[in-house]
């Protein structure tokens, strides 16, 4: 998986470049600030105008943040639609982009990037100085569903720095004490995820969420982004108690964004107690049902749907999953058609997982 | 089996961990994911951890009680599954391209009739889709891949 390609010499050149293009882009528009408090950290996004904020800030406007000292993940973003400003080329050749939009290099350079060739969006990750560049080709090419879940790369990389870990996977809860719902994509996350909300639960994500165990105070998921993604029939479906027209987009036709803050800003949360893993399944039965599983069921259900999805994932984080599989108890559910069952279970269980 | 290459996970495209006694793997370029039993876990680890096949092969035939004989013909029809999987490698350059290991088919049996688990590899591909089969289709100007128009 190690690339040929250009020394960490080059890559460093590349980095200062990218400086250089988005200084550039700045000077064709005006810079937005916005400060967000991502696990509990300091973060600073900086776009080069409008465009590019308009599609990514509202995902993680439920984090935004005001702080007096410096970033501890700095992040510069620009589009050449509206900018004008393009990326510097490339200094790796063709073998290097990978399958998983990695692109493959030497690590001795500390910078890790990723290249999403279908969308034109590149993401770069400096490890050293925490700082990242996230640059779009053409602004009309960014799916719906990148926005719902804006720089999951580069968020990656740098929880890395601090021992955390991304997840596929949606969280809700009660009382602080939350459980991660994961398992691969059409399984039910969000629509257990969101008969939850509707039902009044504490709300992290539907989709991707982050990991983090604190020294003191134990392990904990944390939100990143305050939307959900549901099919439309779903909406219907499970949905129908509440507004939800905050902002929708569409999404492959048959799915839609919902931005939450705007119609669910007090069930918002920005972290969880991590207290059970829930592996859902659509079942055709109309009552839900749970069942305890093994750690490695649960890592088996979360390793290989996150790591597919993180362009440079290798052995440290799948270590990383599977030591968070084995921390809390993992149950399988039965997802019901009767979804006032699936929240009375999860209920059961964040309860049932408290008292432990 | 003392003529046999040794083997090892084929890292960094794979992965592995073992958790309660069953291993997950990750191809990450095939796409692919796989589960073993605690048979083929053992195995896995062992390789994992650069154990010798003799020992491997050793230790199952203490667990199960068949003969070494019959043993090797499982580990073998194991470790070519593996092998067809692109999970492990030869640790030093073999002269063929493919790999194949005998397997003697009655020695399989006797092991079986221990009623011994068998190890066991699952595997699954339902996540391909993540993947992209064609990462560079065309470069733009400056040298950025894109879709070819």
């Amino acid at each position: 998986m190690q690339a040929e390609g250009p020394t960490g010499a080059s890559q460093r050149v590349f980095f200062r470049q990218l400086h250089e293009r988005f200084d550039l882009a700045c000077g064709a528009t005006e810079k937005i600030v916005g400060d967000y408090a991502i696990a509990n950290r300091p973060v600073r996004l900086e776009f080069a105008g409008l465009a590019l904020q308009q599609l990514y800030a509202p995902a993680l406007q439920h984090l935004a943040t005001e702080f007096s000292g410096p970033p501890e993940l700095y992040v510069r973003l620009w589009d050449t639609t509206s900018t004008g400003s393009l990326a510097p080329p490339p200094p790796w050749g063709r073998s290097a982009f990978g399958t998983r939009h990695e692109i493959r290099q030497s690590q001795d350079s500390g910078i890790l990037a990723c290249f999403d060739v279908e969308h034109g969006l590149l993401s770069v990750f400096e490890t050293s100085t925490r700082e990242g560049f996230f640059w779009s080709r053409d602004i009309a090419l960014v799916p719906a569903w990148e926005r719902a879940a804006p720089l999951r790369a580069i968020l990656s990389w740098w929880a890395r720095t601090f021992g955390g870990q991304l997840l596929h996977g949606a969280s809700v809860g009660i009382d602080g004490d939350g459980v991660l719902i994961t398992a691969r994509g059409g399984s039910g996350k969000s629509t257990t995820a969101l008969a939850c909300l509707d039902a009044g639960f504490e709300y992290l994500g539907d989709d991707y969420v982050m990991f983090v165990s604190d020294e003191t105070d134990g392990p904990f998921i944390h939100s990143l982004y305050s939307t959900a993604k549901v099919h439309r029939d779903g909406i219907a479906r499970s949905l129908r108690s509440i507004a939800f027209q905050d902002r929708l987009h569409d999404l492959s036709g048959d799915k839609v964004v919902l931005y939450l803050r705007n119609t669910h800003l007090t069930q918002l949360r920005r972290q969880l107690r991590f207290k059970a893993i829930l592996i859902p399944r659509i079942s055709q039965q109309i009552q839900s049902s749970v069942r305890s599983v093994s750690p490695a069921t649960a890592l088996s259900a979360m390793a290989p749907t996150t790591l597919f999805q993180l362009p440079a994932a290798g052995s440290a984080e799948f270590a990383s999953l599977r030591r968070i599989a084995q921390l809390c108890p993992a149950y399988e559910l039965d997802l019901g058609t009767d979804l006032h069952g699936v929240t009375e279970c999860l209920a059961e269980l964040v309860a049932g997982s408290s008292e432990k | 089996m003392s003529a046999l290459p040794g083997f090892c996970i084929n890292t960094p495209v794979v992965v592995c961990e073992v958790v309660g006694g069953e291993s997950i793997l990750i191809h990450f370029d095939k796409g692919s994911y796989y589960s073993s039993d605690q048979e083929g876990a053992r195995i896995i680890d062992g390789l994992a951890t650069g154990q010798s096949l003799q020992v491997l092969t050793g230790e199952l035939s203490n667990r199960s009680g068949a003969p070494m004989t019959s043993v090797t013909a499982v580990v073998n029809r194991f470790l070519q599954l593996l092998l067809d999987e692109d999970i492990i490698r030869p640790t030093q350059e073999t002269s063929s391209s493919k790999i194949e290991l005998p397997v003697d088919e009655d020695l399989y049996a006797q092991y079986v009739a221990t009623g011994h688990p068998v190890p066991h590899l699952e595997t699954y591909t339902d996540l391909k889709d993540l993947l992209i089969l064609d990462p560079i289709h065309d470069v733009d100007a400056a040298g950025w891949p894109r879709v070819k128009p």
